[in-house]
């Protein structure tokens, strides 16, 4: 049996918490940590003599070439991965809510947040002109096949085959903040007379424009959605079906293909 | 010098300027498009020199056609000496100058299209129905091309060599991309592909249809686009009827499999 | 820069008969570019994977061209198996420099480090054949007396041997050209030089500095190629069978050592294209055409 070790830790990242779990079956680490906090204290200090630049005050530089095809990666591949997730819960959905009424709320309510960000990504895709995946239509039969079949086989199957889906997910909602929040910087600029803004004057505040926030801010409430999709998940013994370590494994394996995939094409 | 084997020199460079047209992505080479980055999303940078001598010689291709001719009146009329002629024909992309000015045509017009879209007054804002807006859209690009349509072929003769092929589908993408975009596409999945094609497809026919076309005004062009859009929006519903019917006789065969099933 | 293919070309450098000179004599054979910062005592630069006095690299690069200057285009030829004319032929119908029909001015070329003289004559042709241009006038500026002596032979046998003063020829060092004004110049071209300047970048700057405003800085040069595949091939050949076809055709194994050396020393694609821009060039996007994947590349720079 695998013993499950809760640490909380807690960081507080412009006034809100972020809690993560850590668990020795997966490797996610939480994103905002004590240096965030402490960057907090050195803005106020630096604050009091520099300039203070509010958004509007500000213009923003070029995106470079790799940043922009970065940003093009991660929504297309970000709404594939919520069009697959959207998916299997219907699948899981179509099969279980009738044999087991009392997992009804619960799949109802998972299935209703990944809605919530299917449609977000849908309408970042449209807003910022990105394109979508081109195997879209394997996307949705693979979603609920895999959604579908794992239920055929059992309510333990279909909630260890969302264990596995929301691992994958996390670690690579992850992984993309982090690229977000440590390689786009770009120059600043103040808009009244056009002059850079130095380092000094860069505050946590402005440092990055509303829109890379907002897509930040977004995945990363996501990726806390889905590990509480992952923990509802284990207590609903996820991990007592049977063919446990194949099946996650296997759909873990079937993820990270789908993500390459979608990334790219 | 030898000519012979350099002409095959010629044609081995061509394959490698395709392929690096293809590694850059034939796919799609139009990337995310940011809202509080403006400077991201230029189509022509208006500072650089090819940029401003290129803009200067499109003035001269209903004289000369899309030809160096047009890049030396440009280099007199701007005052500048004959020797930055080769900083357009030795422009690091590789392309032949009758090449960049052809693109530089292309995107030029693109970008006059996207103003006359945005700019506030333009009539685009009364229509409403997204395939009407792609034949208005279509319609007006085709309006940009009336100075030059007797030079055009020359230009589209240009664009259709194998080695060129790569970056003239590009521009056409993103063309149809822009045109997609303006009219309220909204579909996110495989729709947003056969939709962009369709577009395309519509442009170069219906350029290649006002090449031949004499009437008052382009008149018989304009009815060839307005024609042709609202097909592929007949296309469209048929698809979505077609998909509606399938997934009503896919529910309606599982009922029917689990009434049987019930009835043991 | 070539660190990143230091420990194959060290063993392969240092089985060469050039490897066990310097093993004897215990200097090491691969240094990464440094003006003199790396050592601290004195100005040392680099002479292919020798470190040498900056003062020396100069004569010693002479006596490498000295060397080679009679059989210098066989050489090439043998080298890059012909390839090379090409790429000079590519360079010269990319560049299309000449005077254009309605001008009222000729253009004044300068081919630096030229000193055979094919490219500058290969201009001068290109510019007659299309564009009827025969009053433009070629500077031809060499370092090295000798090649300079071999251009001028050549010279005298072709038809640009009218009369007329339209071919000068000038021993110049590249990095001062204190016979050339400045502003004097519409084209500059150096193919295959600037690798052996001490200074690359002082070579830069007077390049900008005797440039009219509008003129076009073209440099061919060896480069690095990027595929890692290709470039294990293409460095397995160039450091074992070119210094070994130096040997057996001309007589020469160190010069065409140094030769090959030299060019993985030289700066990257990207870095070149920043020392042109540095020199105050205006570099058009992307700023260097690469030839052959990357075995040889054209950089162009404008003075604005």
């Amino acid at each position: 049996m695998i013993s499950r070790q809760i640490n909380i830790r807690q960081a507080s990242v412009c006034g809100r918490v972020v809690s993560s779990y850590i668990h020795p079956g997966r490797s996610i680490q939480p994103i905002r940590s004590l240096h965030e906090s402490k960057k907090n204290e050195e803005d106020i200090s630096r604050d009091a003599s520099a300039k203070k630049y509010y958004g509007e005050d500000v213009e923003y530089g070029a995106l470079s070439k790799a940043q922009k095809a970065f940003l093009d990666r991660v929504i297309r591949v970000d709404q594939a991965g919520e069009l697959g997730a959207n998916y299997i819960y219907m699948g899981q959905y179509a099969v279980l809510a009738s044999k087991y009424p009392h997992l009804r709320p619960v799949l109802k309510h998972m299935w209703e947040q990944e809605i919530h960000h299917h449609n977000t990504f849908n309408a970042l895709q449209t807003n910022r002109r990105v394109r979508p995946s081109l195997l879209t239509p394997l996307w949705k039969v693979g979603a609920v096949a895999i959604g579908a079949g794992t239920a055929l086989i059992s309510k333990e199957a279909a909630m260890a085959c969302t264990v596995a889906v929301e691992t994958v997910i996390g670690g690579h909602y992850n992984q993309q903040l982090r690229v977000l929040m440590n390689q786009y910087d770009v120059p600043i600029y103040d808009k009244k007379t056009g002059e850079k803004l130095s380092d000094d004057e860069i505050t946590s505040e402005i440092e990055h424009s509303p829109e890379l926030k907002e897509l930040k801010d977004q995945i990363s409430t996501f990726r806390d959605q889905e590990l509480e999709h992952l923990d509802t998940a284990l207590k609903h013994d996820a991990e007592k079906a049977v063919p446990y370590i194949l099946l996650t494994e296997g759909i873990k394996l079937i993820c990270r293909g789908a993500i390459w995939g979608a990334e790219r094409i | 010098m030898l000519k012979t084997p350099f002409r095959g020199f010629q044609a081995f460079r061509g394959g490698q300027l395709a392929l690096n047209g293809l590694k850059n992505g034939v796919i799609s080479t139009r990337l995310y498009h940011s809202r509080d980055h403006p400077s991201s999303n230029k189509i022509v940078d208006p500072k650089s020199v090819e940029s401003v001598l290129l803009t200067k010689a499109l003035e001269y291709i209903p004289q000369y056609g899309f030809s160096n001719a047009c890049i030396t009146q440009a280099i007199r009329e701007l005052d500048y000496p004959d020797s930055i002629h080769s900083a357009i024909s030795t422009n690091p992309s590789g392309n032949s100058p009758e090449f960049q000015l052809t693109l530089h045509w292309l995107k030029t017009q693109r970008q006059k299209l996207e103003q006359h879209i945005l700019d506030p007054n333009s009539e685009y804002h009364k229509i409403t129905d997204e395939y009407e807006r792609v034949s208005y859209a279509i319609k007006k690009r085709l309006e940009f091309n009336e100075p030059v349509v007797g030079r055009l072929v020359g230009g589209i003769s240009q664009l259709v060599v194998p080695y060129n092929i790569p970056q003239s589908l590009e521009e056409l993408h993103n063309l149809s991309d822009d045109i997609a975009f303006y009219a309220g596409d909204m579909s996110h999945d495989f729709a947003w592909y056969s939709k962009r094609v369709g577009f395309s497809s519509i442009y170069v026919s219906s350029e290649l249809y006002m090449l031949q076309d004499s009437s008052d005004g382009y008149r018989r062009t304009k009815n060839f686009v307005d024609e042709k859009v609202l097909g592929l929006k007949g296309l469209g519903s048929a698809y979505n009827d077609i998909e509606e019917w399938g997934i009503f006789n896919a529910i309606s065969l599982v009922n029917m499999i689990k009434s049987q099933l019930v009835r043991g | 820069m070539s660190l990143r293919s230091g420990p194959r070309t060290l063993a392969r450098a240092n089985g060469s008969i050039f490897g066990t000179i310097r093993r004897i004599s215990g200097i090491n054979a691969v240094r990464t570019y440094a003006n003199g910062t790396s050592n601290g005592k004195e100005d040392t630069t680099h002479f292919g994977y020798k470190t040498v006095k900056k003062e020396d690299k100069e004569k010693l690069v002479g006596d490498v061209f000295s060397s080679v200057a009679s059989s210098y285009d066989v050489m090439n030829d043998a080298m890059s198996l012909g390839i090379h004319r090409l790429w000079k032929s590519h360079f010269i119908n990319r560049l299309d420099a000449g005077m254009r029909p309605g001008s009222n001015r000729a253009l004044d070329f300068l081919d630096v480090a030229g000193g055979t003289g094919d490219i500058a004559f290969g201009l001068l042709e290109h510019a007659q054949k299309k564009y009827n241009d025969t009053s433009s006038t070629m500077t031809v500026a060499d370092i090295n007396p000798d090649m300079l002596r071999e251009g001028e032979k050549r010279y005298l046998n072709t038809k640009w041997n009218d009369g007329s003063d339209r071919v000068k020829f000038l021993v110049q060092n590249g990095e001062i050209m204190d016979q050339i004004e400045d502003n004097s110049k519409d084209v500059y071209t150096i193919a295959f030089g600037i690798r052996n300047f001490t200074n690359i970048q002082a070579g830069l700057n007077t390049a900008y500095r005797v440039l009219r405003p509008g003129g076009i800085f073209a440099c061919l040069e060896f480069s690095q190629v990027e595929n890692p595949a290709l470039d294990y091939i293409y460095q397995a050949y160039s450091f074992s069978l070119l210094p070994l076809m130096g040997q057996l055709i001309a007589d020469d194994r160190e010069s065409y050592q140094y030769l090959v050396e030299s060019i993985r020393k030289f700066p990257k694609q990207e870095e070149f294209k920043g020392m042109i821009e540095k020199a105050g060039f205006y570099v058009p996007e992307k700023g260097y055409e690469n030839l052959t994947f990357g075995v040889a590349s054209i950089h162009i720079g404008v003075k604005l």
